[in-house]
């Protein structure tokens, strides 16, 4: 298959199968690859299948039809080398920071000591040495969002997945991640598919944005950034593309409420 | 002391009798005697159900075949009623300790179970994801995800079922025994010394206050994410 694509799917459609009567397809036919150290986006309306489609790339899901590769290989199950980010964090409460952060290297059979090494590494590059023994309930929300992406970088992944990861944050929040996420990707040169709605953050972290359109998703528009880093969200440029894609973005927008309340 | 009253010291003695009697069974170490031998046929029958109880719990709620197999018998045995199966306990077990220890056994073990059960399959899908994701196999899950996810759940089946040790321990020596708390209340009776009777029911009923405070206080050590959710509910 493909040879230089980090990733790579190939005509995947995903099916739900509810009863023989509600059949909903979730996305259809999508064709997508993400060279090595892209950091790529996913735009669409809310309830058409990216973070679905994420799903898949990362394994947890299987879709009706079509291939994904990572570095030509087909992918089958979730592993270590597909890292993924959620909305919700998903942190082990039971367990501490520096814990949860190991989680990947205990599974991988690391002895102790390295395992606490470069967990706290990951921590540092993300900004919350000092914070090793406290519990995921003693932090904030982004600083949960924090440890969830130290610990998806532990097992030193090849392709980073994000799902909404700054959608449950408020405004300051999400913008100091946001940069900080840039600041990590842009060192670490992860391969990175990011799933959002919101068309600003999307401009500012990627290299390209893939504008999906409503249920059953397919990919509307491709666009290039090409916008030089560290990008200013009140730049000319920025702002005359966010305005352009949110303009698509909305075109999407009514159809998609008629199919929520029709179902 | 304050008296509400004359009434028949043997229908209600005055809070004075009982004290100097709880006092003096104190000292001589009767109630002790009793208490002891109480707590430890409830420790043991108890415990039997923890571990049995627990471990079943575990393999039906993770195992899809566990769950097909054991299902309809739990659901099967779980009406029984505790105190019914005594009279069976002694034919079978006889009066000394081992128709107690079943008794116990049989009322505290589906508490833990059904909890067991419930935790394990509440576990949020979430978490199986990311650690699905961060490489973790079937048997990984249930240990370092799905065990400690329950383990509040677990928890909890376990403070309902050493509440109903402690009634069925009473029920259980009242019908056989030699001694224990349970015995005390009901040979008491028999001979009219009600302040023993009202002795043995506080005796019972503040060792088992004691016992659920130290599973509350265990909680709040063990699960400290839990106790922070009740308060940010709060």
């Amino acid at each position: 298959m493909p040879s230089r694509a980090k990733i790579e799917i190939c005509n995947v459609s995903k099916v739900f199968d509810g009863s023989q009567r509600s059949r909903t397809a979730v996305f259809d036919n999508v064709n997508l690859s993400l060279s090595d150290g892209e950091f790529v986006s996913l735009v669409g309306p809310s309830g058409c299948g990216k973070s679905t489609l994420l799903l898949c790339v990362a394994g947890l899901e299987t879709q009706s039809q079509g291939k994904i590769f990572l570095e030509g290989k087909l992918i089958t199950k979730p592993g270590p080398e597909l890292a993924i980010v959620f909305q919700e964090y998903a942190l082990f409460p039971w367990r501490s920071v520096i814990r949860n952060v190991e989680y990947g290297l205990e599974v991988a059979g690391i002895p102790a000591g390295e395992r606490a090494e470069r967990a706290r590494e990951k921590l540092a590059l993300v900004g919350l040495i000092g914070f090793e023994d406290y519990w995921p309930h003693e932090l904030s929300g982004g600083m949960r969002q924090r440890v969830a992406i130290a610990r998806a970088l532990v097992t030193e992944p090849k392709v980073l997945l994000l799902d909404e990861p700054f959608g449950a944050l408020d405004a300051l929040t999400r913008s100091s991640l946001q940069k900080e996420l840039s600041r990590i990707c842009q060192a670490t040169k992860k391969t990175v598919l990011f799933v959002t709605h919101s068309i600003s953050e999307a401009i500012y972290l990627s290299d390209r944005i893939i504008l999906l359109s409503k249920r059953p998703a397919s990919i509307r528009l491709e666009v290039e950034t090409k916008l030089p880093r560290p990008r200013d969200p009140y730049d000319l440029k920025f702002v005359a593309l966010q305005e352009k894609l949110e303009r698509m973005l909305l075109e999407e927008l009514p159809d998609e409420t008629k199919a929520i309340a029709a179902a | 002391m304050v008296r509400f009253g004359e009434a028949d010291p043997i229908i209600l003695p005055s809070p004075s009798t009982i004290a100097v009697t709880f006092v003096a069974m104190l000292i001589s170490g009767e109630l002790a005697f009793h208490a002891v031998n109480s707590i430890a046929r409830l420790a043991i029958g108890y415990s039997l159900a923890a571990v049995t109880g627990i471990t079943l719990g575990l393999l039906v709620g993770w195992f899809r075949v566990a769950n097909d197999f054991f299902t309809p018998l739990i659901e099967l045995t779980r009406p029984i009623s505790p105190i019914a199966l005594i009279p069976l306990a002694i034919l079978w077990f006889g009066i000394g300790l081992g128709s107690k220890v079943f008794v116990i056994t049989m009322a505290t073990f589906f508490p833990i179970l059904l909890n067991t059960i419930a935790g394990v399959k509440n576990t949020d899908q979430l978490m199986i994801r990311a650690a699905r994701s961060l490489g973790a196999g079937h048997i990984r899950l249930l240990l370092t995800v799905s065990i400690p996810s329950a383990a509040p759940f677990i928890h909890t089946g376990l403070r309902i079922a050493l509440s109903i040790g402690f009634i069925v321990i009473i029920a259980s020596e009242m019908v056989a025994a030699q001694n224990g708390l349970g015995w005390l209340i009901l040979d008491s009776e028999r001979v009219y010394r009600t302040d023993i009777v009202f002795v043995g029911i506080i005796a019972i009923s503040c060792l088992g206050f004691v016992a659920d405070y130290g599973m509350r206080v265990l909680g709040r050590v063990l699960f400290p994410w839990i106790h922070a959710k009740e308060q940010q509910n709060a």
